[in-house]
This record gives structure tokens, sequence and C-alpha cells, in this order.
């Protein structure tokens, strides 16, 4: 059957790094500027990769987000956070990496419950984005308490950025999360319909 | 936003089309890190005069380079605006409520400011003029350890291959289903976060269901021509290196030596 | 409503070394209630020139006159949102745009941008999808679950839905079989005549040019070569364009039999004029 082949995880693996890409350079379109921070949409891309082709691919998937992400924060950023915080590989490829990883895990786990498939879909969506900005506003929380990442959004003391990751929860993580869930329901039911994967 | 031109590849023939790809990526990462440990004014004089030249020989028109990066410069810019009125230390020339100009600040600002300069310069150049089949292939080199813990090196060169061939069509398609989503009365550009992110929905669901046509014409296709398991596959295009080449990585070690140097005498 | 074109110029990348001149200098006007077919060779400039249409791209130089809104390289994007609500634009393959959870939802999402409130859009999705001749039983469905020339059509609704007065469409037909593409170029000369619709459209198919048109417009590198009635452009074999295939059978009959030497230009005529030239007793048969 051709979806199992291994041709077709080739190139499903290919085309999923292709989006990816133009998601980074297409403006408007993976980033959406909101504030100080960007609403991103890439980490759908990456869920649906975890859920189609498992935690390995998600992760690679992931980790190509990751790559560009911290070479972005050095030519060309999109925030003025981005060039303080992601030129670490931690925050910017590690947590990305995870979200791959979790999501398909959870994916797994989920096709043994006796959940509808658009809920199992959904519960994924949603710990997949809560991967992301647990890990990267976590760590910004933990090692970047600095002036300079609080001017940059916008307070003027590094005591207040804790405050500012919590609303970024509110104003990013949150419609990010509600985002996913929406998206990758209508996107992976139809195929998992045809392939019979429950 | 038609001036767009991060990431994205010009046919040229200049001096630079010709160079090694593999030679044109160390040159590219040795100049980056160069900028990033410099600390020294001659340096950075140093390194924007290349990355001048660059521009001039990679034959690709000023007006059009700076209109391409002026984004990312100006965001550049801002995040150094904010470095100078926010940091404190040395002398202070200017105070105001929470704002302050200070020697400190001054100085860590320019430096980020040019660090970064140099290195989009750099890397857009790299991306201007070194095609995708040929980027492909020094990611692959770049991957060759990675054969020592069982990945297979044909399949990582394969899936870079497709995935940059099918950048262009991508762009494309988002582009189109942009266009007919703003057909509909979507504006992108000029309404509420929320709106934004619907009409979002509204490319990555098409976007995703055409991908998923294509992977699978794309898998019929490898089969039916013979792919089985993505070994021995051999490469039409093999890159050769030149006694430029060698000069040019020479005259690179040259320079990034140079920096170091100066940089450790203060 | 009628579309001007007065001088027209555009070029992509303007400024760039991939600076390239897609419509040089075009001046032509789109009839209004009228259906208008675009014809010409792949990268003549006809996807380009629909895209001025409805302020996709901006002219480089000269203005377009939409009814009584002008657009020329000064006009801010704030002001093509009335632009795009008067010209609807349907493009190739437009099946592969719906994203919808349901049928219904996706012809909604139109007239929900242009500011209708919810129960308007409702009615206004229902009663396109029933014009598009989509059945009842398919509305709250998948979009993805249609197969192909039903999502045509919803994505069609999907336009007409938004209520232009102006519809543009690229290659309409394109990879529909015979039946589905007669049955949606009626549909649209019905659309025309009930609702006043201008049409304006791109299409590779002389036979859709020869049946459907009031008027066709012959593109070449980036200029307008022709602007005519079809009957004029085919009725004579001045080899500037492709004829429909009921012309150049007739042209291959002229070869070797005495008959008149206008072409029919479609089927139909076709058969008429063989009916008669033929006729099994006497005629001009030999």
């Amino acid at each position: 059957m051709l979806r199992k082949s291994k041709a077709y995880r080739i190139s499903i693996l290919a085309l999923f790094i292709a989006i990816i890409i133009v998601q980074n350079f297409v403006p408007l379109f993976g980033y959406i500027p909101a504030g100080p921070l960007s609403l991103t949409t890439i980490h759908i891309t990456v869920i649906i990769a975890a859920i189609l082709l498992g935690p390995v691919d998600g992760g690679i998937v992931g980790g190509v987000w990751g790559i560009l992400s911290f070479i972005r924060a050095f030519t060309a950023p999109t925030s003025p956070v981005q060039p303080l915080v992601f030129t670490n590989p931690i925050i910017s490829i590690l947590p990305r990496i995870l979200i791959g990883v979790v999501a398909g895990y959870l994916f797994i786990g989920l096709t043994k419950t006796k959940l509808k498939p658009a809920i199992s879909l959904a519960i994924t969506a949603i710990f997949g984005s809560l991967t992301n900005a647990f890990l990267v506003l976590g760590m910004i929380a933990m090692f970047y308490r600095t002036p300079a990442v609080a001017h940059a959004y916008g307070v003027s003391d590094p005591s207040l950025i804790i405050k500012v990751l919590m609303t970024a929860v509110g104003t990013n993580s949150i419609p990010e999360m509600i985002l996913a869930a929406v998206v990758v329901p209508i996107i992976c039911l139809p195929l998992l319909k045809h392939s019979k994967i429950k | 936003m038609n001036n767009f031109i991060f990431g994205q590849y010009i046919p040229g023939k200049s001096l630079i089309y010709r160079l090694n790809p593999r030679l044109k990526l160390i040159a590219s990462v040795l100049l980056i890190i160069a900028s990033f440990i410099n600390h020294n004014l001659l340096g950075f004089i140093i390194l924007l005069g290349i990355c001048g030249v660059i521009i001039q020989v990679s034959q690709v028109g000023w007006i059009f380079f700076i209109k391409g990066t002026q984004f990312f410069i100006y965001m550049i810019f801002l995040t150094s605006i904010l470095q100078i009125l926010f940091s404190n230390g040395g002398t202070i020339y200017w105070h105001y409520g929470i704002f302050t100009i200070s020697s400190f600040g001054l100085q860590i600002a320019s430096l980020a400011f040019l660090r970064f300069l140099v290195a989009i310069v750099i890397l857009t150049v790299y991306l201007m003029t070194t095609n995708p089949a040929e980027i492909a292939q020094t990611i692959q080199g770049i991957c060759y350890p990675l054969k020592f813990v069982g990945v297979n090196l044909d399949d990582i060169g394969l899936v870079t291959a497709i995935a940059l061939r099918f950048m262009p069509t991508l762009t494309e398609e988002v582009n189109n289903l942009r266009n007919a989503q703003k057909s509909r009365g979507v504006n992108f550009e000029k309404c509420s976060i929320i709106k934004r992110i619907k009409s979002n929905i509204a490319i990555l669901v098409p976007l995703f269901m055409s991908v998923f046509r294509r992977a699978e014409q794309l898998a019929a296709t490898m089969i039916l021509r013979g792919y089985t398991d993505g070994k021995h596959r051999t490469h039409i295009r093999q890159s050769n290196w030149s006694k430029f080449d060698s000069l040019i990585l020479i005259v690179v070690l040259l320079i990034f030596g140079l920096i170091l140097s100066l940089n450790i005498n203060f | 409503m009628e579309i001007k074109l007065k001088n027209v110029g555009y070029t992509y990348h303007l400024n760039s070394p991939m600076a390239f001149t897609a419509l040089k200098n075009i001046t032509l006007t789109f009839p209004a209630h009228q259906l208008t077919a675009i014809i010409g060779k792949t990268g003549s400039g006809k996807s380009t020139l629909i895209k001025l249409l409805n302020g996709l791209e901006i002219p480089t130089s000269g203005e377009v006159v939409i009814g009584n809104q002008v657009i020329d390289k000064y006009t801010k994007s704030k002001q093509l949102n009335l632009v795009r609500k008067n010209v609807g634009m349907v493009f190739q393959f437009s099946e592969n745009q719906l994203f919808s959870e349901t049928v219904l939802k996706d012809v909604m999402f139109g007239p929900l941008n242009f500011g209708k409130s919810e129960q308007e859009a409702v009615e206004l999705a229902k009663f396109w999808l029933a014009k598009v001749g989509i059945d009842k039983d398919l509305f709250e469905q998948a979009p993805f679950e249609l197969s192909g020339g039903q999502m045509r059509r919803v994505a069609l609704a999907g336009v007409l839905a938004c209520e232009p007065k102006v519809l543009v469409l690229d290659e309409p037909g394109v990879g529909l079989d015979y039946v589905s593409n007669q049955n949606l170029m009626s549909l649209l000369k019905k659309l025309q005549s009930q609702f006043g619709l201008t049409i304006i459209m791109v299409t590779h198919s002389m036979e859709n040019v020869a049946e459907f048109a009031d008027h066709v417009v012959v593109m070449k590198n980036g200029a307008i070569v022709r602007q005519t009635k079809p009957i004029e452009l085919f009725s004579t074999d001045d080899s500037k364009v492709e004829l429909p295939e009921a012309a150049q059978f007739y042209l291959k009959l002229m070869k070797n039999h005495q008959i008149e030497n206008e072409l029919p230009i479609n089927k139909t005529e076709l058969i008429n004029r063989l009916l008669k030239q033929f006729k099994p007793n006497g005629g001009t048969h030999e």
C-alpha cells in the first residue's frame, strides 16, 4: 500500500519540511505579528507531522523549525526579543523538537483508548502546543531575567518579566493552542479515515 | 511585500555563483563567527568592507538588496534602540524617567547592531547565490557524521532535495490561496488578531490537503521509477574544488585570523 | 458593471534583477452584462490582467476603472475591499481552496467577511448553493468528501454569495469532463442573463469561446492583439488563433468539396450547415 511505503514517508517528511521553511519565510503566514511576540502557526505543522509520521519524524520536523528559528534570530528577526533570546539553541531548538516527540507519543497512546478520533486529535494538538509554550516561556523566565530582555518586552524591570510572560500565555499560547485544536482535526480527520488508523 | 528576498535564490552568473557551495558555507560561517567574537571598531570596518565587496561582486544590485533586507535591519535597529534606552552603566549622558542613555548602553547596542548587520548581509548573499540543489548537497555533507549512528545519508539528501524543490511551489500555492481568500473579502494586513488567525486557517487547511495529494503522487512516481530503499544514489553534479576556491578559503582564514588577533591584542 | 483599462502596464519585481514586464500599455473595455473571453498562449499576460481587475495587483502604470472607482499605482490597499466586493474572482482549480468543516460554512465565509450578519450569510449561502445545483443533503458535509465537480460548484457559490456585480473566472472548465464543462458553462450563461452579471473568463478552450462568449479578447506577449466577436474571429482562417474543432473540421471539408467558405464556429452551426449543404437530393453535393 502506497501510504505504508518508505517512498511515501520520505515524500511527506520532505514536504512537511518544505512547509516549515515556507512558513518561516513568507511574511504574515507562519508568524503573525502581535505586540512584542508574534503568534505562530508553525507548531501545527509539527503536530500534524507527529500524528501522521510518529514521534521520531515529528521530532525531526520540529528540529528543522528550531534550527530555522535559531538562524533566524541572528539574521532575520521578527521581534526585538528574538536576537536576545533565540540565539540560545536550548531555547530555540529543544522545545520545538519536543513538540513533535510529545505529540507523537501522546497520539499513539490515545489511539489505544476508546476516544473518538476527533477528540484524540484535539487533545494531541493542545498538549503539543502547551509543550512549546511552557518550555519556551519557562526557559525565558528561568534564564533571561535580564534588563535587555525586560526592555525588549517593553517593561522597565527584570522582575516584571514573569508578569509579561504570564500575559504572553494569555495572548499567545492560548490562542495558538485553540488554533491548533481547531485546525489539526480538520486536516487530519479525512486522512485518518482513508488510511483506517483509529 | 513584493520585494521580500530573504532566502530566495536568484539565478546569476557572477563570480560568487561559481564558487564551490561548501566553500561558500564555510566562508559564510567563518565570517559570521568573526563578527560575533569581534569587539573592535577596526574589525567591524574590515567586516563591513568585506560585506560591501561581496554585495558588489554578487551583482544582485544594491537597491534591490537594501529593499529586500530593510525589514530585518529595521528590526535589529529597534532592538538596538531599546538596548540604548534601557541599559545603564558607565557615563550617563541623558536620563528621563525609565529611559537612560549611557556609554555602556551605546556600546552594547552598537556592537549588537553591527554584528547582526554583518550576519544578515552574509546569509542573504549566501542564499541568493547558491542554488537549492547545491544547498541540499552541502547539508548532506554536514550530516556526514550521522552516518556512524546508522542514519542513511542518501535519505537525508533526498529529503533535503525534495524539500528545497517544493519550496517555491508551496510559496506560490500560499500566494494563490491568499489571493483566493482576499477575493472573498479577507484583508490580511489590516485586521484584528483574531481575524488574522481565522484567515490563516483558510490558507493552512487547503495547503495541507494539497501537500498530501502531492506526497502521494510523488511517492507513486518514485516507486514506479524504481526507488526501493534509497541506497546507492549517485550524483550527476559533482562539485569541484578549484584553485580559486582554495585562494578564497585562504583569504577568508586570513581575515578570520586578523579579526581574532585584533581582539586578543586589546 | 463595466471595467475599463486605460494604458495599463504591469511589471513584476520593479527595480530588481528579476524585473519582468507582463503587460504593456493595454487599453480595453469589458462591456457590462456581457460574457467576455480572454484567450492567448501561456505567458501572454492573461493571469496578470485578471489579477488587476479586482485589485490583487495594482497597475505599475495607467489606470483600471471599475464602475466609478479608479485604481492606479497610488491606490491604498484599504480602498481595495470595495473593489473586491464588486468583482468576484474564481481561481483555477478553485476546488482546492475550500477549508471549512462544512460546505455551508465555507460559502458563508465571504459574506461574513464583507460584513453580513450570521443570519444573512446563511440565507445567501443556501440561496447560491441551490443556484449552482448543490443538493441540500450536502450542506452539512465536509467539503473534502464531495466530488471534484461538486467542490468546484461550492467554490463558485462561495464567490457568488459575496454578491459581486462582475465575475472573473480563470479557466473555469479546466480538468472537467465534457458534460460537466457544458453544464458549468450553461450555468454561467444563465447567471449572466438572470442576474445581469458581467462575466470575464480566461480560457484555453476555443469551443467554450465559440459557444458561450459574447466578446473575445486575444492576447499575445502582454498586449491585446484583437478584440471582437467570436463569430468574426473564427469565421475566417487567418491562422492567428487556433480554431474551434467544428471550424477545423469544416475547413478540412472545404479543401475537397465546393461548399460555402464561411466557417461555422460551433457544433450546432456545423450540423445545420452540413444538413443544408449535403441534402441527399441536390444541394451543392456533386
